[in-house]
């Protein structure tokens, strides 16, 4: 069951940042690259629309069902190992109305609906559509943003865990910003190495520049929250190397170093020798490299949530 | 600052920065004390944990010297704090179980006894 709780949240991660990447990457880096080129009405850039829009759907829809499948497989879960209160109404029926969790999966769910309508509304085939593509953008940030309660630092009371909730939040959009807008970015490539347009390859470089950007402020907010769980909580660097929890984070935080590293070869390197093919092969491998890093943080952020910490049995004897 | 300098920095910057809390429920104290002895037989366990609790799927189990259940039943639970009332009189060694889940949905569990002075 636990197997099952983890993949339902990797998935939902990877979907929902997959969704709100997409979303900030058509508003923010796409969309504006075409318009600078003067190609928005281009075959190409309704090609890479289309592509867009089966990203978007397909993530709001892998999102949906795995946030029901990690209410379910939490219910089973707390129900396999629980007391026999709630077995009448059916765990997962009480987990949903009675916890706070649920009323989370509430709330997410309605902003979930919001999503499909700015989704439908706001056609992300159409790229007239900017109001649209804005609320889809802010709609999936919310949906990204709202997973902070459901984690570690929802538990914790007052000031220090609103200032906890308020770095999640932060950490889990910029994350999904960059995980998420890593796929778009590599479609783009694709897109130009497979198409002779000539000015599809003169927006890659606008492109590429504004996503590292948008990958910069990412980077910039990961660390800042990273300072404040510093500032907040002094734990101990023993119990990093001691326990299982401590050495996925430091998987976590090599895979996230690792990505870093291409990112800065892309920008500071690779980006300035656009638009010849050969930049646009090795910029398009690197993404996927980051992609694949990126998809495996978030398998190692799935089952770190899963944890019980090292400090466990020691604290409940006080 | 050239890019491996600033890689090093940023990995030793994220080593610290990752070293958070784990919010759990853990038991911070209890009344009657862990392990403690008592002169008369308590009305009531209260138990005050480090987070949240969800009263749903929360319990505690108090049972008495001859292994009878000597609690009422379903316990009180406001944020941090679980109690539960007791019908004992007699001296010997009690026996506290609990299970809850915190409100960020992990289950902890844990049990220790005290003593009622004869």
């Amino acid at each position: 069951m636990i197997a099952l709780l983890a993949a339902a949240r990797a998935v939902h991660f990877a979907s929902t940042a997959m969704v709100t990447g997409a979303a900030l990457f058509q508003y923010f880096v796409a969309e504006p690259a075409f318009r600078t080129a003067a190609i928005g009405g281009s075959a190409s850039a309704r090609a890479y629309r289309a592509r867009l829009a089966t990203i978007l759907w397909t993530g709001f829809a892998l999102a949906v069902l795995s946030g029901a499948a990690w209410l379910l497989a939490l219910a089973a879960k707390i129900g396999g190992q629980g007391p026999p209160v709630a077995s009448s109404g059916g765990v997962a029926w009480v987990l949903l109305t009675e916890t706070q969790f649920g009323h989370l999966w509430m709330a997410r769910a309605f902003l979930a609906g919001l999503l499909f309508c700015t989704l439908w509304l706001g056609k992300p085939s159409d790229g007239r559509a900017r109001f649209g593509h804005g609320l889809t953008s802010v709609a999936a940030m919310c949906l990204m943003g709202s997973l902070a309660w459901s984690g570690h630092a929802a538990g914790s009371p007052g000031v220090i865990g609103d200032i906890h909730l308020i770095a999640d939040v932060l950490h889990l959009v910029a994350a999904g910003a960059w995980l998420g807008g890593l796929l778009p970015l590599s479609l783009l490539f694709v897109l130009a190495i497979r198409q002779t347009d000539p000015s599809l390859a003169s927006t890659l470089q606008m492109a590429t520049r504004r996503f590292s950007t948008l990958g910069l402020l990412s980077v910039g907010t990961l660390l800042a929250t990273g300072l404040v769980n510093t500032w907040m909580l002094a734990g101990s660097l023993p119990a990093l190397l001691e326990t299982d929890y401590g050495r996925l984070l430091l998987a976590k935080i090599a895979l996230f170093v690792a990505m870093v590293a291409i990112a800065s070869i892309n920008r500071l390197r690779l980006t300035p020798g656009l638009p010849q093919t050969e930049a646009v092969h090795r910029l398009d491998r690197n993404t996927r490299i980051e992609l694949a890093l990126g998809l495996a943080i978030i398998a190692i952020v799935s089952v770190l949530g899963l944890h019980s910490p090292a400090v466990h049995m020691g604290m409940q004897m006080q | 600052m050239r890019i491996p300098t600033m890689l090093v920095s940023l990995a030793l910057l994220l080593v610290v920065g990752s070293v958070s809390a784990h919010a759990h429920a853990m038991l911070d104290h209890a009344d009657p004390r862990v392990d403690s002895t008592v002169n008369a037989a308590p009305h009531e366990v209260s138990l005050s944990f480090t987070e949240n609790l969800e009263p749903a799927f929360s319990t505690m189990e108090v049972t008495g010297p001859s292994g009878q259940r000597v609690d009422e039943g379903k316990p009180h639970i406001e944020g941090k704090v679980m109690r539960v009332q007791l019908r004992a009189d007699q001296p010997g060694t009690y026996q506290v179980k609990w299970r809850v889940l915190s409100v960020d949905t992990h289950t902890t569990e844990g049990a220790f006894s005290f003593k009622v002075h004869e």
